[in-house]
């Protein structure tokens, strides 16, 4: 069904007369009346940092904005100091590595360096000059040499204990298993007797195989 | 908090609170314009009394502020306009458009006629909806006829030639799109 553009105009006419000719139901003004009239409930503080937390409005912005930044914040600090920590370490090592090199063609004993604190004076005193790393305060770092020498006397003053057992060799094996089968023939080419016990008992059998059967006249003789 | 509080008391206690309107009477001036601006927007009459309820706690809510007030009618009709657009986020207007159409049939037509009328209205509304938010906002309050154009042009924030414009364009679009 098609409508003409009049019948179109006509009813957005009625509808927008419709808007401005509303009458508001009987009794509204009572009722809001009445509802203003009721004690305003007094808004619990759970229930305004929930609307801070989760409403539209802007101090709710601003608290979640706040919180957000303040998250964000410590995770890098945190980041930051982890990063940073280990580079820090390695620094301080390569720091006293380049001192020892330096001091060892002297070969001048670290305890007796111009540049450490002698051992008398308060901990509590001031570095003379505190851009100098404080030696006696920081442990050296182990060089390739000292922790060869360690290891070298560790093995030696450990405990001696005796030898592992060496693989065996084919012929041992071989040997293991002979022994595990308990075979006598295969046995018998170890021990010169038994070889020659062997030897002669295929020697009866192979000549009571071939030796001429008994005849029968003297068979039944016997029988 | 106290200081504060003391502080408000002090600002609104001269002059300023004999020229603070009272509440009975903007709900006794307004409540009819406020429940056609909320109708215009949700076009269910229990949902629109609703938001009238809403805007008045809200002003009771803010009372001290009122004295401030140069325009209450436009600032009400803003509150008004505002909250019903909240509340309709919740309900389907979809919905209301067939109960709201039906009731804007004239009574005593044959029941084709009918129809036809009430489907004509469904298509006028849907057409309304999809207009531009600001275009949408001009015909709706241009059809509260207690709402002048600078009135109008208060609410929307605009000027009043913008206002007309955003009138023709609106009933320009709307007649384009119901003809497609």
């Amino acid at each position: 069904m098609e409508f003409e553009p009049k019948q179109h105009d006509d009813a957005v006419d009625k509808v927008l007369a419709a808007l401005r000719d509303a009458v508001p139901p009987e009794g509204m003004e009572a009722r809001i009346a009445q509802r203003l009239a009721q004690p305003r409930p007094v808004q619990r503080a759970a229930s305004r940092w929930r609307d801070l937390l989760t409403g539209s409005n802007l101090a709710g912005a601003w608290v979640r904005g706040a919180l957000t930044g303040a998250a964000v914040a410590s995770i890098v600090i945190a980041a930051t100091l982890l990063l940073h920590r280990p580079i820090q370490t390695t620094t301080d090592h390569s720091k006293i590595a380049v001192h020892e090199s330096v001091s060892a063609p002297t070969a001048t004993p670290v305890s007796a360096s111009p540049r450490t604190t002698p051992a008398s004076a308060p901990r509590s005193a001031p570095c003379v000059s505190p851009a100098v790393p404080r030696i006696r305060e920081i442990a050296p770092a182990p060089t390739g040499e000292k922790l060869l020498a360690e290891e070298t006397h560790n093995n030696t003053a450990a405990p001696s204990h005796p030898a592992p057992a060496l693989s065996l060799t084919p012929q041992e094996r071989a040997l293991v298993r002979l022994v595990h089968t308990s075979d006598p023939k295969d046995l018998a080419p170890l021990t010169p007797e038994m070889h020659a016990k062997a030897q002669a008992q295929d020697e009866a059998d192979f000549d009571r195989f071939f030796a001429t059967p008994a005849s029968p006249s003297s068979s039944q003789h016997n029988e | 908090m106290a200081a504060i509080g003391e502080q408000s008391l002090r600002w609104f206690s001269a002059e300023e609170v004999e020229a603070e309107p009272d509440l009975a009477t903007l709900v006794r001036d307004y409540s009819a314009l406020l429940y056609r601006v909320a109708l215009s927007v949700l076009r269910n009459s229990a949902e629109a009394e609703d938001v009238v309820q809403d805007v008045f706690v809200r002003v009771l809510q803010r009372q001290q502020e009122l004295a401030r007030i140069n325009e209450v009618r436009p600032w009400l009709v803003r509150i008004a306009w505002n909250l019903a657009l909240d509340r309709r986020r919740k309900i389907r207007p979809e919905q209301m458009d067939e109960i709201f159409a039906e009731s804007l049939v004239s009574p005593g037509l044959p029941a084709d006629q009918a129809l036809a009328e009430a489907r004509r209205i469904r298509q006028v509304l849907a057409a309304m909806e999809r207009l531009p938010k600001h275009e949408r906002q001009a015909l709706l309050l241009s059809a509260m006829d207690e709402l002048s154009t600078p009135e109008i042009a208060a609410i929307l924030d605009r000027t009043e030639s913008s206002v007309r414009s955003l009138l023709f364009r609106a009933r320009a679009r709307l007649r384009e799109r119901i003809q497609d």
